[in-house]
């Protein structure tokens, strides 16, 4: 629906720029699924001299990229990994979306949709608590997102707290197919590089305060955002290693390959 | 099939250290060595390794989907009854597998003998796949070797592969790769893997088996508390199900490589299992579960060994009904079975057992492991092979 490679200075209906930041300001790699590199080049390498004379059939591979197979002096994945997704996310269609503060905000815009508002909240303060940072305690929580901001929350797994959320995040809502909403954050705390603004789940960064309601957004911005998971313990694989290596002899510690 | 000697190359063990081999000599003991080479004959590698191979894998899927129906048959494998939905729905979902390596007792004729199936954590897999893959390539182009030997060696070709079709079957970009702290061989064997996967595009995080933890929302995690979701393991199926988070298992809904049902094929139960169902199988030594071999083990010589075991730990000989213990060691209390005893051929000094790999069911190329005992311990070198 939108030009997929200049979408950077296009206005806004609020007349703004409207440059949406997703490649500027998202702290963590949001993104990174976009990279979808199938490592087919391989296969399109020419064969190595060693190769040249065309054998009819071997038994044995038939080319084996010896550089990558270097462990020492071999740089470059991940700088070259990032880049490739930083450009490809650059270039995702973008769409239409709205941010909200309360239900009400929501029906104003949709008076024949009241439902729907409801339903937009609903998904996406569920979805706060599926996938919303979480802290150990509050004095971290309020330190990321300023005083007030954090509700402590008890699930089997433990007790936490996390931001309120602050806004929710609606783009075609009345699509028969399939709305999205998301729960969106700012911090009032003057510690926060994102005092403010608009923060997701996963820490993507909408440029502009948090007086901006509209924006042209990737569609990976939109998908649901990893759940959070808090780790309660480790070591519980693992125990028969140290079980049956304790019984001594000649032979060989360590590996359970067959 | 013959053991030839040949030089080392000069550099080979700055080679080694060049591209990460770094368990070419272990526990003092050299484990590579290209001081001797095996050479085949095509014919023998076609039909009497690759083809018996491909069947042989086929009989024991066979065998899988016996067990997975039959409750005392999963009870016969030792396999315990809270993971038994775990290994019947990953049969019955298709869950597919990456690799596996079938030992065989072979002398250049007559028909390979099956010993085992390591279908759950081979190893000797990179200097299988591509250790001595460059082995040979150099030896060629200096000169040492004819121009037109080969190799019955595809591993790393159908590895990348299997691990696209894998992607692809469970539209993943990314997965884990586990082994346990503290072992060169397992780390090695984990990264090669891991560089096979890149090579197919998949992102290999890699997590040591210690370090995976449970989370509240019940999925296991890596240190960086990112989730687990799909995970190749070079650690035992049998081990996994008996641990503390194997309770987790069920809930933590992973796509495991291996998937659970190998846990039924990397069983020695497996070995008797075969012989009833293919009784006189020309690649098949007769075998029993140990309760049921009082007859036949009253005359010649067996092997028994645990069901679960490592190492050729807890194994024994039975001479006409008489057993000598071999190995001692923690395994067996899940039971044991009988093998009917295979002598392994000698070339010079050397006992010689034949791994053949296979990737997903496809024969992929075999292995040579050498050693000085006429049962294959741990300790045993990894000698090359080629084809003229």
């Amino acid at each position: 629906m939108t030009d997929s490679t200049d979408n950077t200075n296009k206005q806004g209906p609020l007349g703004s720029s409207l440059s949406d930041s997703n490649c500027e300001s998202s702290y963590k790699t949001s993104c990174k699924n976009t990279s979808t590199s199938d490592g087919s080049w391989m296969s399109t390498q020419a064969l190595p001299e060693t190769n040249a004379e065309p054998e009819a059939k071997t038994k044995r591979s038939k080319y084996i990229n010896l550089s990558r197979m270097r462990k020492t002096f071999s740089v470059k994945p991940l700088a070259l990994g990032v880049a490739s997704v930083m450009l490809s996310a650059c270039g995702a269609e973008r769409e239409e979306a709205k941010i909200y503060t309360s239900i009400d905000d929501c029906k104003l815009d949709y008076p024949d949709a009241l439902e729907k508002c409801e339903a937009a909240y609903k998904t996406a303060a569920d979805e706060a608590l599926r996938t919303s940072p979480r802290f150990n305690s509050e004095y971290d929580c309020e330190y990321e997102f300023g005083p007030n901001q954090c509700r402590n929350v008890n699930t089997s797994g433990g007790s936490f707290f996390m931001p309120f959320m602050a806004g929710y995040m609606v783009s075609s809502l009345l699509s028969p197919n399939r709305y999205y909403s998301q729960p969106l954050y700012t911090s009032s705390s003057y510690n926060s590089p994102f005092r403010s603004r608009w923060i997701t789940a996963d820490g993507h960064v909408f440029d502009g305060d948090i007086r901006k309601r509209n924006y042209r957004v990737s569609k990976d911005q939109l998908k649901p955002k990893p759940t959070v998971n808090r780790t309660m313990k480790r070591g519980g694989f693992g125990s028969s290693v140290r079980a049956k290596s304790s019984w001594g002899s000649s032979s060989r510690k360590g590996g359970w390959g067959g | 099939m013959f053991r030839m000697p040949c030089q080392p190359r000069p550099n080979w063990q700055q080679l080694a250290s060049e591209f990460g081999f770094h368990f070419h000599t272990m526990y003092g003991q050299p484990y590579w060595d290209e001081s001797a080479y095996y050479q085949f004959s095509l014919a023998q590698i076609e039909n009497d390794i690759e083809a018996p191979t491909a069947e042989l894998h086929q009989m024991c899927l066979a065998v899988v989907e016996e067990v997975v129906n039959s409750e005392s048959l999963l009870r016969r494998f030792a396999i315990p009854e809270q993971h038994w939905d775990l290994a019947q729905s990953s049969w019955f979902n298709a869950d597919p597998s990456l690799y596996s390596r079938l030992d065989l007792v072979y002398n250049g004729s007559g028909p390979a003998k099956l010993l085992e199936n390591n279908a759950d954590t081979p190893t000797s897999l990179y200097e299988s796949g591509f250790w001595q893959w460059l082995w040979l390539e150099q030896n060629v182009d200096n000169g040492k070797l004819a121009r037109h030997s080969d190799q019955f060696n595809s591993l790393q070709e159908k590895l990348v592969h299997r691990f696209r079709e894998i992607a692809k079957h469970y539209n993943i970009q990314q997965l884990h790769m586990a082994c346990c702290k503290d072992t060169d061989e397992d780390r090695g064997t984990v990264q090669y893997l891991q560089d096979c996967a890149a090579e197919a595009g998949l992102l290999a995080d890699f997590v040591f088996i210690e370090d995976i933890g449970i989370a509240d929302t019940g999925v296991f995690t890596d240190l960086n508390d990112n989730p687990i979701t799909d995970c190749f393991k070079l650690y035992p199926w049998e081990f996994m199900l008996r641990e503390e988070f194997g309770d987790a298992l069920a809930s933590a809904e992973v796509n495991w490589l291996e998937p659970a049902w190998k846990s039924v094929l990397s069983n020695k139960a497996l070995l008797p299992m075969l012989w009833k169902m293919f009784e006189g199988h020309p690649n098949l030594l007769p075998s029993y579960f140990s309760d049921e071999a009082d007859k036949a083990v009253a005359s010649g010589k067996w092997i028994k060994k645990p069901l679960y075991s490592r190492e050729g730990a807890n194994v024994s000989i039975l001479q006409d009904g008489k057993e000598d213990e071999l190995s001692n060691g923690p395994y067996g209390e899940e039971g044991f079975i009988v093998q009917a005893f295979e002598p392994l051929p000698t070339f010079g000094d050397n006992y010689t057992l034949i791994g053949s790999w296979l990737v997903d069911d496809m024969p992929a190329g075999i292995s040579v492991r050498e050693d000085t005992s006429a049962i294959t311990q741990d300790l045993s070198r990894y000698v090359p092979h080629i084809i003229l």
